[in-house]
């Protein structure tokens, strides 16, 4: 601790903007050291926080700590991370809401050895720009074939499914849709909530690839004047079980937190429905984890990823584990079907290259124009 | 310490320029990581995004006058009327300031849904700016509480003399002499709705600091972002000059303040207790669903097993070591600014101060990417402990420090060192017996509120927290998995971070109420820029004002 106020007053005076007086720039170096020096001070209480996070690497022993940064959500990745520490030995540091953006700004400073996302985008991004060492091919061969990056650039390790849900009490299943594309027409006009999500700028970017820019256009413009922009796909959900909307395009899971915070499946009067033939409306995303290829940790983070797709390891987690820790997402590994939401294949999803969402700047730009994007 | 060393007069400058260029440096990183001119025009040319700063400026203005209306309404109230309970009310009315912003709109928004599913109120304009202006009004009404006491009654006797009706000789004397005060409190109130982010998004409101957050964190387009948060910094501008413009010259408050006896009460008769009823509306309605939700949450958990009492636990101490950590040295640093601008106020002693609120103008999603980009490379070893933690809240919250010691510093009169000094006393002791305890509870006041903002900081924490701790604040997030509060699982961190709150508030008022002698004597004392007679919480205010100093905004939320 206490060389570090001396590495901030070398650096201070290396970036010290030039013709500052003497005074000045000896009173920045000094007042950053007093800060630092109280700040650490205040924090040496905090021991265990110190040790883990020393930037000397302890003397190599029999299992590293992994550090993981992850935008998952938080009982998933710890549910997960608990059960390889129960079984490898293997300790975790995690950071949960992490982004592209922290790990960029780390630069080589970051202990970040593998990535788990929630959405593909992230991850995608992560490989698009050279920071992900290559999947090892037993792992990706342990995943259904469509989910992972193409170039095995990260591997799929859960998935999540486009759904409706819809409220009985508002409208019978047999007046919903038979398609996405059926929901601007005018029957359904103010009858169905939606919200600008990454997995809605997927299923953008997913339109625009296949139908093109003037048709997806035309539907987005009928969805935003059919349906209720509800900000968030919480919203959008408990909305529908609310009765105020009687439909809403979300993704499955939503359903199953609540579900899971109201006692059960049967607690809930709003129900998922899944367009009948395959449709852009069940469009399946992964959350995909790669392995950062500045981490000192490749062998044992490779290790890590070979679990979390392995039908014993991490899948069996994702497919048996309690409804609040699993999030009932869908397991990925060939043969492995949960056992609240069922198999993956029951899905009607078209195939989608989950990488063309490294970037999904086209559907962003749409969407912006439209006045449909986020915020 | 060597700039100082050898000429004890100008260490206070030299390390308040110190003080001002290390908060300054998350701006410099968003200036120089790349935004430009023709950036910001090609942001401003999408329909959306102008709709969202046309809708940011309507909310603040609503919000501002909301809160004006609510928190001096309030305060004469409680200090210009015969209403029961009056020291009682005045501690209920400032109980919003416990509950964080976020957590009161997930609270109003589930409330909404579970026991009135089609009202659809609070997503409304109206409905979003009622919810904010609910949590945000206690920070006009303590200012403008200290001011309406401070008021000479002689002066409105005065004018009651010449003009036939008591309501007149208080438009005239007390509402000038409170201008400062509202103005302070706008400031406070202006800038944290320009940079809510989790309460705007709950409520269906879209602001351009949901359009920076979104961009950073749903599009990863940190470009976008950046130009986005330099139109947010002209907004912050905006509501600095127009509530500088409020607080006008002071020259009726300064006359009208500094009474020794308590200004009078208007009574109120048989209306005593229904004027009651309706001021406790007001905190009930801020804090009730909070209160309510959160008691649903605990009392339906048998269907969920037991809270985690031992992550309870190390979140609650961590919560208080940190924003205890981040109150001591915000004190310490913000003390040389504060001395320097009251005691030599100045071009450079004032440009020094204003750069300590500047970290304020951009949404918090931004500052903390920007600390995460310094920390690593300035002190990577620190990066990821609780030093760098303290840190930001330091840099976040140092306005509320360095703007209540002002007003404490204000108090204790320039003329009483000369005085010390003239009967031979040295300057650490002049220091120490008259003018620290003559300042202390302006010192004190600034403190308990970086404290109390530091206990609810949620996006830098999210980034800068030490890998497997927790806070309070931290892990009510974690329990935002269905993008809504789980009020389940999130109850006892909810019940935990208000409880703990109410402490600090408590002792607000206390210091707010008790303050009247340190603030009482003649109002000729010169301090320039500065308050001369206030009590400490009215500093806040006035300070605030003519400094430039901004409290911090509240804690946006992390987006999904």
């Amino acid at each position: 601790m206490s060389s570090s106020p001396l590495a901030f007053s070398a650096r201070s005076r290396a970036t010290r903007p030039a013709g500052g007086r003497r005074w000045r720039r000896s009173a920045v170096v000094t007042a950053s050291a007093t800060l630092v020096a109280l700040t650490a001070a205040c924090g040496s209480a905090e021991t265990a926080a110190d040790e883990s996070s020393s930037s000397e690497p302890a003397p190599s022993e029999e299992t590293a700590t992994l550090t993981v940064y992850t935008d998952q959500h938080a009982e998933l990745v710890e549910g997960l991370t608990q059960a390889y520490t129960e079984e490898t030995g293997t300790e975790f540091q995690i950071q949960n809401d992490a982004t592209v953006g922290q790990i960029e700004a780390e630069g080589d400073a970051s202990q970040a050895d593998v990535f788990l996302s929630e959405d593909p985008g992230p991850v995608a991004r992560l490989g698009k720009d050279g920071l992900l060492s290559p999947v090892e091919q037993p792992t990706l061969d342990q995943v259904r074939p469509g989910l992972s990056s193409e170039e095995g650039a990260w591997v799929a390790y859960a998935a999540r499914a486009r759904v409706l849900f819809y409220n009985p009490e508002e409208i019978d299943e047999s007046e919903l849709p038979a398609s996405l594309a059926d929901i601007t027409e005018p029957e359904y006009a103010g009858r169905f909530a939606w919200a600008p999500s990454g997995a809605f700028v997927a299923t953008t970017q997913y339109l625009l690839d296949t139908i093109g820019e003037e048709e997806t256009t035309t539907f987005l413009e009928g969805v935003k004047a059919n349906g209720a922009d509800e900000q968030k796909n919480g919203n959008v959900r408990d909305t529908v079980e609310a009765g105020k909307h009687a439909m809403g395009l979300s993704n499955h899971y939503y359903w199953w937190v609540l579900a899971a915070q109201e006692g059960g499946p049967d607690a809930l009067t709003s129900k998922i429905y899944h367009f009948p033939e395959e449709d852009p409306g069940n469009l399946v995303l992964s959350s995909g984890a790669g392995v950062l290829a500045a981490s000192d940790n490749q062998d044992e983070a490779q290790e890590f990823l070979a679990w979390l797709t392995s039908p014993d390891g991490g899948q069996e987690v994702i497919a048996d584990g309690p409804l609040g820790a699993s999030e009932a997402q869908y397991p990925v590994a060939t043969g492995v079907s949960s056992s609240v939401v069922g198999d993956l294949d029951e899905i009607a999803s078209p195939s989608f290259d989950m990488d063309s969402l490294a970037d999904s700047e086209q559907a962003e730009e749409l969407l912006k124009t439209l006045g449909m994007s986020k915020g | 310490m060597g700039g100082g060393a050898g000429r004890p007069r100008g260490l206070a400058p030299s390390l308040a320029v110190a003080v001002a260029a290390v908060s300054l440096l998350p701006i410099g990183y968003l200036l120089v990581s790349g935004t430009s001119l023709s950036a910001v025009a090609t942001e401003l040319g999408y329909a959306s995004t102008t709709a969202a700063l046309g809708q940011t400026v309507v909310l603040t203005v609503m919000v501002c006058g909301l809160t004006a209306v609510l928190g001096l309404g309030a305060a004469v109230l409680v200090t210009r009327t015969t209403v029961p309970a009056a020291r009682a009310l005045t501690v209920l009315l400032t109980v919003p300031l416990a509950v964080p912003g976020f957590v009161s709109a997930y609270a109003v928004y589930a409330a909404e849904l579970v026991y009135a599913p089609r009202l659809s109120v609070v997503t409304t304009l109206g409905g979003a700016a009622t919810v904010m202006s609910l949590s945000l009004y206690p920070y006009v009404f303590l200012p403008c509480v200290i001011a309406l006491r401070g008021v000479d009654p002689a002066l409105e006797e005065v004018v009651a003399s010449l003009r036939s009706r008591r309501a007149s000789a208080f438009a005239a004397v007390s509402l000038p002499a409170v201008r400062p005060a509202m103005a302070a409190g706008l400031l406070i109130v202006g800038l944290h709705t320009l940079s809510e982010y989790g309460a705007m998004v709950q409520l269906g409101r879209s602001t351009l600091t949901t359009k920076i957050v979104a961009e950073m964190l749903d599009y990863g387009d940190y470009r976008s972002a950046r130009s986005l948060a330099l139109v947010l910094a002209v907004l912050a501008v905006a509501v600095l000059a127009g509530t500088q413009a409020l607080a006008g010259r002071g020259v009726v408050g300064d006359v009208a303040r500094g009474g020794a006896r308590p200004p009078p009460r208007a009574g109120l008769g048989r209306w005593r207790w229904p004027a009651l009823a309706g001021a406790l509306l007001v905190p009930l309605a801020a804090v009730g669903p909070t209160v309510v939700m959160t008691a649903r949450g605990l009392l339906g958990a048998e269907r969920g097993s037991a809270p985690p009492w031992g992550v309870v636990a190390q979140a609650l101490s961590s919560t208080i070591g940190y924003a205890v950590a981040a109150a001591l040295v915000a004190t310490l640093c913000a003390l040389p600014v504060a001395w320097w601008v009251t005691r030599r106020p100045g071009v450079a002693s004032h440009l020094t101060e204003r750069g300590v609120w500047l970290a304020h103008a951009i949404p918090s999603a931004i500052l903390a990417l920007s600390l995460v980009f310094l920390a690593t490379r300035l002190v990577p070893s620190l990066y990821k402990t609780p030093a760098v933690l303290v840190a930001a809240y330091v840099i976040l919250f140092l306005p509320l420090a360095v703007a209540n010691q002002r007003v404490g510093l204000g108090a204790a009169r320039r003329a009483y060192d000369e005085v010390a000094a003239s009967l031979g006393v040295r300057p650490s002791t002049a220091f120490a017996r008259v003018t620290f305890p003559l300042a202390a509870p302006g010192f004190a006041a600034g403190a308990i509120l970086v404290a109390l903002d530091a206990s609810k900081e949620l996006t830098t924490t999210l980034m800068l927290l030490p890998f497997d701790a927790s806070t309070l604040s931290s892990m009510l997030w974690a329990t935002t998995n269905g993008e809504a509060l789980d009020f389940t699982a999130a109850a006892p961190y909810a019940a935990l971070l208000v409880l703990i709150g109410a402490l600090p508030v408590y002792l607000l008022v206390r210091v707010a109420l008790a303050d009247r002698s340190a603030g009482t004597g003649p109002a000729a004392g010169q301090v320039p820029g500065a308050a001369t007679a206030l009590g400490p919480t009215e500093q806040i205010i006035s300070a605030t004002v003519d400094g430039g100093s901004a409290a911090a905004p509240a804690a946006p939320l992390r987006p999904r």
